[in-house]
């Protein structure tokens, strides 16, 4: 008879993941103990449990390690995720807190469902095998196709979640089965084997690989496989969109650039559907975008085109790729957390007022909130002095050392950036155009969004003003 | 790195920066008065910091004066690196000294002057972040972020030229002044990019070690580009019709930025860039030819301008030409030495001058003055020791530096120079004692009686200056030339160390006579004989005219420059505006907007559309890697 | 017993992939679509389990269990969600749930 070990668990590793699941688990407590637990409380609570977690993260850096068996891992694939990722956790919270927040019946149920869909992401963010990435990916997704759902009162909210969970287990079909003819491929589930196939990839390889990037380009809305975004994005919860558009793409980039580093480790033929997707998802995010009159959606389109800059960071497969994504990840989520901000500050909470109409003329009654959009809009089209403009530069750096697909996506990048001036100076214009008479004013006057859309503009700005600071951070 | 400079150049610095964040942010909330008291302590700070540095640093060794100090990196892009650093030595210390006293003094003055003004926050927020810049400027430790502070005083000098916004001519000088200034930041750039070309990096350290590293047509066309900048911030020909049209910002404004401190930005960087200069001789000679025309240019325009302080304006002009010539010449520190007694007698005739139009209620025409001695004695007796200064007689200030610029281009050899500067200063006399004589000698030519208003916030700064214009040439005086020995340590490398205090008195005492018949002669006019004054202008005629319009030269902008662009404007209009100016936009725009419309239409919002798209993406992902890619998938 | 060879079971494994994907698209039941996907899902663990004999290798079992427990939970969610969407309905039809488009 064999022995079975008792695994060898080494828990400083996955500190930051015990720290949230003990996070949720207490949530629900709470609410089951004490009658008078308050939304508020109960959020505060997720809050703090994402501080501890940060803080776990934060003592990580720079000590790589592995626990159970090396299948989760703890390394500069992780650190800079898993903070983005508890950082939209936590911006996702306070967004929930404001008076209006369509956070379903049971406040504990969304509470700790977002918590555990961040469990979910930073899995991802520390797996080394297929298994675990498959865990981590459904972990996240199961728990947002319910949150997607928890605007109770509006239909458009149903029939997002609707779509999203159809859609969501078809694309995690095309990822079963692409891990399964990796595991064929290579004999193994673990992708320091897998690396091995890669030398000399056959077809069963390639066929797998291009199936998995169908649902990796799934979760991360690259087209053609973005076709649920704009509704999934519109119809959720404001809070749940924001989240969405932050934590979901950090922690599936997170495993992507670990795929694409420790299975390839530099540029080969094989990634090809990989540069084809993101052409496509820059052209089709920036194309998309020009036509919107909701900003929620027009906030979709502009994160598959986000999507698609972000894959030039692996253009090439060199070493300062990493940084480079990662820096224009973390620029990614403060503009994009700190305008999902600015919308639910405007609407209360709901997204009722998420139509660039009801901007019009926003400058000339609250223009701080007008003056804090703005700069998100401009980081979003890339204008010198805010970080999206660093972060572009990076990836234009990166991808111009590329060969042919490397300039190809520069080339789409420049061109994508120039429709996409219109696109967000739209929203702008009509910040700053008069106000019209009669004219009936957003309401919205909660003090909670404020935090995000601060933090928002501060990180927008310092990583534009000093992006040395950020980008050497992110290099260790 | 030496600590107390350490820790003192980067208060210094960010003092008048925290001022104006102050002011902006919180000054709505408080009593206006909170806002000039805030405004005033910064700059003021400000000035005892710079102080006690001065004290430090010009105890230390001649050769440890030049102090580089680095703050960290801010862009690391390929090789160049980027840092944040404070560069100290002898020549920022002079300038930093006067911006912060003379920025000090007309801030005091301000809370008098502007004291009815209803934007009065914002007049001393915009004035501290001008300081902020300008000590950006010259602390700097290279030439990236001295172009960060040359747009940021650009930018504060739009915003106090068009200060009174209500005001149409008061817009279109500060975007007059804006636009030529551009040019300048242009030039500017451009030389920075050179310099990366050459020797990959901006920071004076580097660029200074490695001149040779350029060889001599390259640091020719860098210089010749920094003097694009230089030009156009110190309004020298042909870069200088902005000047006198910022005169619509308020007083204390021209006094601190279009007389003391900004437009002296150009001698700076000249000076800065010493090391260029000495090794790029035709850039340094075509530096000193600009200044010697523009010195003579625009003192006879001010000889015929009635508006009081557009003549102060020219005069400002002139008087950096001065500076230019030395500059231009290699005779750094005589340029500097008139950059401080300028900025003591210019800032002081502003000011007074500034009194004189506050008592008058805003006339600035001198032909309605007159007779002003007895009513204001105060405005009387300071603007009197600034002519004095300003027109070269000694003691005053002025003569001193001036000289020492004129016996400089004589003892350097440039005869021509000389003689123009001569020529200049005779001229600078004249006009000086013209316009002193029309505003206070005489009887009152105005309809309103003035009413007499004396301010102590105004006074006090105007007295000081008083004082400081009347003593401040004692730095150099005739075989003790303290003022080269301060600034020694920031000429260590350069090829003319000369010193100021060789007094060539012959050529000095001609000099005076010329300026003696100068002043006479306008006495003669303005105050004995308006019959001669009559007759003189009858007989220059044209001249005259073509003076009074600044020798035509906005017209003749207008002609080479608007003229053409507008027909070139008004031409595409005709005949490109459907084909290419609105039609390959538009084609562009629909087409984009067409796909747009696509993409809006593939979304049709059913379920089983977007399976099926991903449905056909995957297979087309499929079908291209197994039939693309068959080279890889051979196994 | 004869040993049926690898490559039946990956023909096996697609032919179900396949049916699975067309039954998705072509089914406006959102639980017949379901039921598609979760063919589609055990597409991928057949080629698991056949690859995981092949290689004599556990790891590949495992993912099959950890497949097949996923699928679980994800199909409780997935009906609620359909539940929660189509009570008040009279149809339950996809074609119907499109207010979100463009």
């Amino acid at each position: 008879m064999t022995q079975i070990a008792a695994p060898q668990i080494d828990f400083g590793v996955i500190a930051p993941l015990v720290a949230l699941v003990a996070t949720g688990l207490l949530i629900l407590l709470v609410d089951l103990v004490s009658r008078r637990a308050t939304r508020r409380m109960l959020y505060s609570i997720g809050i703090a449990g994402c501080i501890v977690s940060f803080v776990r993260v934060v003592m990580q850096f720079g000590h790589p390690a592995t626990t159970f068996g090396g299948a989760f891992a703890t390394d500069r694939f992780s650190w800079a995720f898993d903070a983005i990722i508890l950082v939209a956790l936590a911006a996702s919270l306070l967004l929930s807190l404001v008076r209006d927040a369509e956070d379903g019946a049971s406040p504990a149920a969304y509470s700790s469902l977002l918590v555990f869909c961040a469990v979910g992401g930073m899995i991802m963010a520390a797996a080394t095998n297929l298994i675990v990435i498959f865990l981590g990916i459904e972990q996240l997704s199961l728990a947002l196709y319910i949150l997607a759902g928890t605007g109770l009162g509006r239909p458009a909210s149903q029939e997002a979640a609707l779509k999203y969970v159809l859609l969501g287990s078809l694309a995690s079909g095309f990822l079963i089965y692409g891990s399964a003819l990796l595991y064929g491929a290579s004999g193994s589930v673990a992708l320091t084997d897998i690396a091995h196939a890669a030398a000399s990839p056959s077809m069963l390889f390639i066929t797998g690989f291009t199936l998995f990037i169908v649902g990796v380009g799934f979760k991360l809305a690259l087209a053609p496989f973005h076709v649920w975004t704009p509704d999934v994005y519109e119809g959720s919860p404001i809070a749940i969109t924001a989240f969405m558009a932050v934590a979901v793409k950090a922690a599936t980039f997170s495993v992507l650039a670990r795929f694409v580093y420790v299975v390839f480790g530099h540029d080969v033929p094989a990634l090809a559907p990989l540069w084809a997707i993101a052409i496509l998802s820059m052209i089709v995010g920036n194309v998309g975008a020009i036509a919107q009159t909701n900003l929620k959606r027009l906030l979709a389109y502009s994160s598959i085109a986000q999507a698609g800059y972000v894959v030039l960071a692996l253009a090439g497969v060199t070493g300062s790729g990493l940084s480079t994504m990662v820096f224009y990840l973390a620029a990614y989520a403060f503009m994009n957390l700190g305008a999902f901000a600015v919308i639910a500050l405007v609407g209360d909470g709901s997204e009722s007022v998420a139509d660039i109409d009801s901007y019009r003329g926003m400058f000339w009654r609250r223009p701080w909130v007008a003056a804090c959009m703005t700069v998100f809009m401009f980081s979003l089209a890339g204008i010198p002095a805010t970080a999206g403009f660093i972060g572009k530069v990076l990836l234009l750096g990166q991808a111009i050392a590329a060969g042919p697909w490397g300039i190809a996506m520069a080339v789409v990048l420049v061109l994508g950036t120039l429709v996409s001036f219109y696109v967000y100076f739209k929203v702008v214009w009509a910040m700053f155009s008069p106000l019209e008479d009669g004219a009936s004013a957003p309401a919205g006057n909660a003090l909670v969004p404020w935090i995000a859309v601060a933090a928002g503009v501060a990180g927008v700005i310092l990583m534009g003003v000093l992006p040395q600071l950020f980008y050497s951070f992110f290099a260790t | 790195m030496d600590a107390v400079v350490a820790n003192i150049a980067p208060q210094i610095l960010f003092a008048p920066l925290l001022g104006c964040l102050l002011i902006a942010f919180v000054g709505p909330r408080l009593p206006r008065s909170v806002s000039a008291v805030i405004g005033c302590t910064s700059v003021f700070a400000a000035f005892a910091l710079t102080v006690g540095l001065a004290a430090h640093v010009w105890h230390l060794p001649v050769a440890a004066q030049r102090i580089d100090l680095q703050f960290g990196t801010w862009a690391l892009v390929g090789q160049a690196h980027i840092g944040f650093g404070i560069w100290i030595d002898p020549l920022a210390l002079t300038w930093m000294l006067v911006i912060t006293g003379v920025g000090f003094l007309i801030h005091l003055y301000s809370v008098g002057y502007m004291g009815h003004d209803a934007n009065y926050r914002t007049f001393f927020a915009h004035m501290n972040l001008f300081v902020f810049s300008m000590l950006l400027l010259v602390m700097s430790d290279g030439f990236l972020w001295l172009l960060v502070g040359w747009g940021g005083v650009g930018l504060a000098s739009y915003l106090l030229i068009g200060f009174y916004y209500d005001r149409q001519s008061a817009v279109l000088a500060a975007r007059k002044a804006l636009i030529m200034n551009v040019i300048g930041d242009v030039g500017i750039m451009i030389a920075i990019f050179l310099m990366f070309a050459h020797v990959g990096d901006q920071s004076f350290a580097v660029v200074f070690a490695r001149t040779g590293a350029f060889g001599t047509s390259a640091l020719d066309w860098i210089g010749i580009w920094l003097l694009v900048g230089a030009v156009a911030k110190s309004a020298q020909l042909p870069l200088h019709t902005w000047l006198p049209d910022a005169m619509e910002g308020p007083t204390p404004v021209s006094a601190l930025i279009h007389a003391a401190t900004m437009v002296t930005a150009g001698v700076y960087l000249v000076a800065r860039c010493h090391p260029i200069y000495d090794r790029a001789p035709a850039a340094a000679e075509a530096v000193a030819i600009v200044g010697a025309a523009s010195a003579l240019f625009a003192a006879t325009i001010g000889c015929v301008q009635y508006d009081i302080k557009r003549v102060l304006a020219y005069s400002t002009m002139s008087q950096i030409g001065y500076m230019f010539l030395a500059v231009g010449i290699g005779a750094y520190t005589a340029g500097a030495f008139h950059f401080l007694t300028h900025a003591f007698f210019k800032a002081l005739l502003f000011m007074a001058a500034g009194i004189v139009i506050h008592n008058l209620g805003g006339e600035q025409d001198i032909r309605k003055m007159g007779g002003l001695s007895k009513r204001m004695p105060f405005a009387f007796w300071t603007f009197l020791a600034g002519t004095l200064a300003i027109a070269g007689v000694p003691p005053f200030s002025g003569f001193f530096s001036k000289d020492s610029i004129l016996d400089q281009a004589a003892a350097l050899g440039h005869p021509w120079l000389f003689a123009v500067g001569v020529a200049a200063a005779a001229l600078t006399a004249f006009y000086m004692f013209r316009l002193f004589f029309s505003t206070f000698a005489g009887e009152y030519r105005g309809s309103v009686e003035p009413h007499v208003e004396r301010v102590p916030a105004m006074e006090i700064p105007v007295a000081i200056l008083a004082v400081l214009a009347t003593i401040g040439g004692f730095l150099v005086l005739p075989g003790h030339d303290t003022f080269s020995a301060l600034l020694a340590g920031a000429f260590p490398d350069a090829i003319l160390p000369l010193s100021l205090a060789d007094f060539d008195w012959p050529l000095v005492l001609g000099t005076l006579m010329i300026v003696a018949a100068a002043i006479v002669t306008a006495y003669a006019m303005y105050v004995i004989s308006p019959q001669l004054r009559a007759d003189v202008s009858r007989r220059l005629g044209g001249l005259r005219l073509l003076l009074l319009d600044a020798y035509h030269v906005d017209a003749i902008y207008h002609l080479m420059f608007e003229v053409p662009a507008y027909a070139l404007a008004q031409a595409c209009g005709v005949f490109f505006e459907r084909a290419v100016i609105a039609g390959v936009p538009q084609a562009l725009a629909a087409a984009t907007s067409a796909l747009g419309g696509l993409s809006r239409g593939w979304e049709t919002g059913y379920l089983r559309r977007y399976g099926l798209t991903i449905a056909i993406g995957a297979s087309l992902l499929l079908y291209f890697v197994i039939f693309g890619l068959h080279d890889v998938g051979a196994r | 017993m004869p040993l049926i060879p690898l490559d039946d079971y990956l023909v096996l494994s697609a032919a179900m992939f396949v049916i699975g994907l067309i039954g998705f698209l072509v089914r406006r039941n959102p639980l017949t679509m379901l039921m598609a996907v979760e063919l589609m899902w055990n597409a991928g663990n057949l080629v698991l389990a056949a690859f995981a004999r092949n290689f004599s290798d556990m790891s590949g079992q495992v993912f099959v269990f950890v497949v097949i427990t996923v699928a679980a939970a994800e199909a409780a969610i997935a009906l609620a969600i359909v539940v929660m969407v189509f009570r008040r309905r009279p149809d339950v039809d996809v074609d119907d749930i499109s207010v979100l488009r463009g």
